[in-house]
């Protein structure tokens, strides 16, 4: 039946042949000619990044670089929302460096470092501290050391002064 | 107005150490030994007044203060800021260790020019000198503020976005500075203006 078919046919062997071989490449180059799209929103937990300044003002649109130390080129790059939040779902363990720069000169770079679950480890949490005193104890400090600069200076200061006066009591006497 | 560490580029940030530490060295030398203890004062009150947060709408400022700085110290403004810059960044972490000479060039460098464009006007009768002291204290953050974007334009950003986005920041404080000046100023005339450089 299907000899009688193939001979009733105007196609020559290798135009059968040739048929064949397009259909083949039409089916499996498909995908990989034209892109077609598709995707879908899910509740999805993430590393979540909160930039604020230092008076608690979030970090708003700041552009965000998250890169993992084994490698060169950032893993993601975007910006933070409105009230300066930024997720990012890492998908190897490892230290990964997440910098927002506001591109006004505010610049924060934070570093966290994840275990083989890709969960935080713990012991290297990404929070900075920056010692156990207060704002005030810190002006305090601050002032105090201003204060004592500017009393060695005027102690050095005074010095050659001091040397001066003695070396021309001396020329006197 | 702080450049964060790791913002600029070396070049850029070797440029601005270079004139930070001559602007240093100028200003130590003209410091005279009675205006030391003037200048600790000067550099605790910098220091502190970038804690004091200005609220405008819904974010806030801090204040700067450089311009009545450069207008009581002259050239001495440099090492005052820079001690109190040194500091804020130990200590707060405002700016960076390695930013220190691009911000003390982005903060001392409008308080020398205010001292050398609005003495003259201090000197005179009251109404032109509430106006040079007003005019001071705007014209030190507007200055700072491009000096910063001019910064941020060596590493790649676009001046005119960065110094509109910078200027509108900054637009309440430049007019509080003004206002802050004008009053150091009207008091100082009347109870010490020897500390005014006039006299």
């Amino acid at each position: 039946m299907m000899r009688t078919y193939l001979k009733r046919t105007p196609l020559t062997k290798a135009g059968w042949l040739y048929l064949i071989i397009g259909v083949i490449l039409m089916v499996y180059a498909g995908p990989a000619l034209g892109h077609g799209v598709q995707g879908r929103i899910t509740p999805q937990t993430g590393m979540q990044v909160n930039a604020s300044y230092d008076d608690g003002e979030p970090m708003a649109y700041a552009a965000v670089e998250v890169t993992h130390a084994d490698e060169k080129l950032p893993f993601q790059t975007g910006r933070t929302d409105r009230n300066g939040c930024f997720v990012f779902l890492p998908d190897k363990p490892g230290d990964w460096r997440v910098v927002v720069n506001d591109g006004m000169g505010h610049q924060l770079s934070l570093t966290t470092q994840l275990d083989k679950n890709l969960e935080l480890n713990k012991e290297s949490g990404p929070e900075k501290t920056y010692g156990a005193l207060s704002r005030p104890e810190k002006a305090l400090m601050g002032i105090a050391i201003i204060f004592g600069l500017s009393g060695v200076f005027f102690w050095w200061r005074g010095r050659a002064e001091m040397r001066k006066v003695r070396d021309a009591k001396k020329t006197v006497s | 107005m702080h450049i964060s560490e790791g913002v600029l580029s070396a070049p850029v940030l070797a440029g601005g150490a270079a004139f930070a530490v001559a602007g240093i060295a100028v200003g130590l030398k003209k410091l005279d030994n009675n205006r030391i203890p003037q200048a600790g004062i000067l550099a605790a009150a910098f220091f502190v007044a970038s804690l004091v947060h200005v609220p405008i709408g819904p974010s806030s400022m801090h204040l700067i203060l450089n311009g009545i700085v450069g207008l009581l110290m002259g050239w001495a403004a440099f090492p005052v800021i820079a001690v109190a810059l040194v500091l804020q960044a130990i200590l707060f972490q405002f700016g960076g260790i390695t930013s220190l000479g691009v911000n003390t060039i982005i903060m001392a460098g409008p308080a020398v020019l205010g001292y050398y464009l609005f003495t003259p006007f201090i000197a005179r009768g009251h109404t032109t000198a509430m106006a040079g002291a007003f005019a001071c204290g705007f014209t030190a953050v507007l200055v700072s503020a491009l000096i910063a974007a001019a910064a941020l334009m060596l590493t790649g950003e676009a001046f005119l976005e960065v110094s509109a986005a910078l200027v509108a920041a900054h637009i309440v404080v430049m007019i509080i500075e003004g206002i802050i000046t004008m009053f150091c100023v009207a008091f100082l005339k009347k109870v010490q203006p020897s500390m005014l450089s006039i006299g």
